[in-house]
């Protein structure tokens, strides 16, 4: 069973599409440079529909980008793509990476969650197919 | 009486000297009575068991573990026990404990918390294996009897976790919450 990301509510970004904290960047970068699969191009990050709460986002490396994939540049040579069925509840989202004793875990401020479960991991989102609420415009 | 007397003759013909023969005679009687080894000549050693002694010490050093380990089966991992002792250095505190208990809550009804702490309460039963130790109060070891407590290493999360617990039914996604059997 694959581990998933914790999610947590927060403010909209109005800038990005997806961005990330410098704790997280670096993570990423250590991930990168550790990375033993060949033809990766970067992260994906994805959702999966399970989880008590409905989502939970998926990271994993990824070696081809898809048609209606997202790539973010986080920084030179540093990729996430994003998966194309994630890209809705990804918009705004900040992306954190936290160390503890107990754990290290990279975390999603995301300001479309409108619950989550108890440890975070499982979240919904709000109904977009709502006809008057207007879409957030990507860059 | 027989067989003295028969021996008797044979030293007679074989050595010249009565007094040594005689003496002679009474020393083979007493070693054969004493060793009960029917061949004089032959003499048996016996070497001390090195070997297994040092294999023996060999093992206890590369694996040690307390009497908890073993009386309510739990099993620390290679992977927790590195992770442990890690944390142990980084830390101030001359003692670390991983404390796992088990609480009300979560969406399966139970879940585990898992934190570091440096004190040792009244009711906790303590857990080593390789200089890691794990602490868990004995009302939650009632639930946790026969578990694996592991440190696991993902892109997205590296945390400690109760990966196996043969008290319950079904765990959520991360593992933090579940359900007990009835």
């Amino acid at each position: 069973m694959s581990i998933s990301g914790v999610v947590k509510l927060g403010k909209p970004s109005k800038k990005a599409i997806f961005s990330m904290t410098d704790s997280a960047l670096k993570r990423v970068k250590e991930i990168m440079n550790d990375k033993k699969i060949d033809n990766c191009i970067g992260l994906r990050l994805g959702i999966k529909e399970r989880g008590c709460s409905g989502m939970s986002y998926t990271l994993d490396f990824a070696t081809q980008k898809n048609k209606f994939d997202e790539t973010v540049v986080a920084d030179k040579d540093i990729n996430i793509i994003v998966d194309s069925k994630a890209l809705l509840s990804v918009i705004g989202t900040e992306m954190d990476y936290i160390e503890e004793p107990i754990k290290k875990e990279f975390i999603f401020i995301n300001p479309n969650a409108t619950n989550t479960c108890g440890c975070g991991e499982s979240f919904t989102t709000k109904d977009f197919s709502i006809p008057d609420l207007k879409l957030p415009k990507k860059n | 009486i027989t067989p003295i007397i028969n021996n008797n003759n044979h030293n007679n013909n074989n050595i010249n000297t009565p007094i040594k023969n005689i003496q002679s005679f009474n020393f083979k009687f007493f070693t054969t009575t004493t060793t009960s080894n029917p061949i004089h000549q032959q003499t048996t050693t016996t070497t001390t068991t090195t070997p297994s002694t040092e294999q023996q010490q060999l093992s206890k050093e590369a694996e040690e573990i307390n009497e908890n380990i073993t009386k309510y089966n739990i099993t620390l991992t290679d992977s927790c026990v590195k992770e442990l002792n890690s944390v142990q250095k980084k830390s101030d505190s001359t003692d670390i404990f991983l404390r796992v208990m088990v609480d009300m809550g979560g969406c399966s009804g139970y879940q585990y918390i898992i934190k570091v702490e440096n004190k040792l309460q009244d009711d906790d039963v303590l857990f080593i294996r390789n200089g890691a130790k794990v602490i868990i109060d004995k009302i939650s070891l009632e639930m946790m009897e026969g578990s694996i407590i592991d440190y696991e290493t993902a892109l997205m999360r590296s945390s400690f976790v109760v990966a196996s617990n043969p008290n319950t039914i079904k765990s959520c996604g991360c593992k933090i919450s579940f359900e007990l059997k009835k």
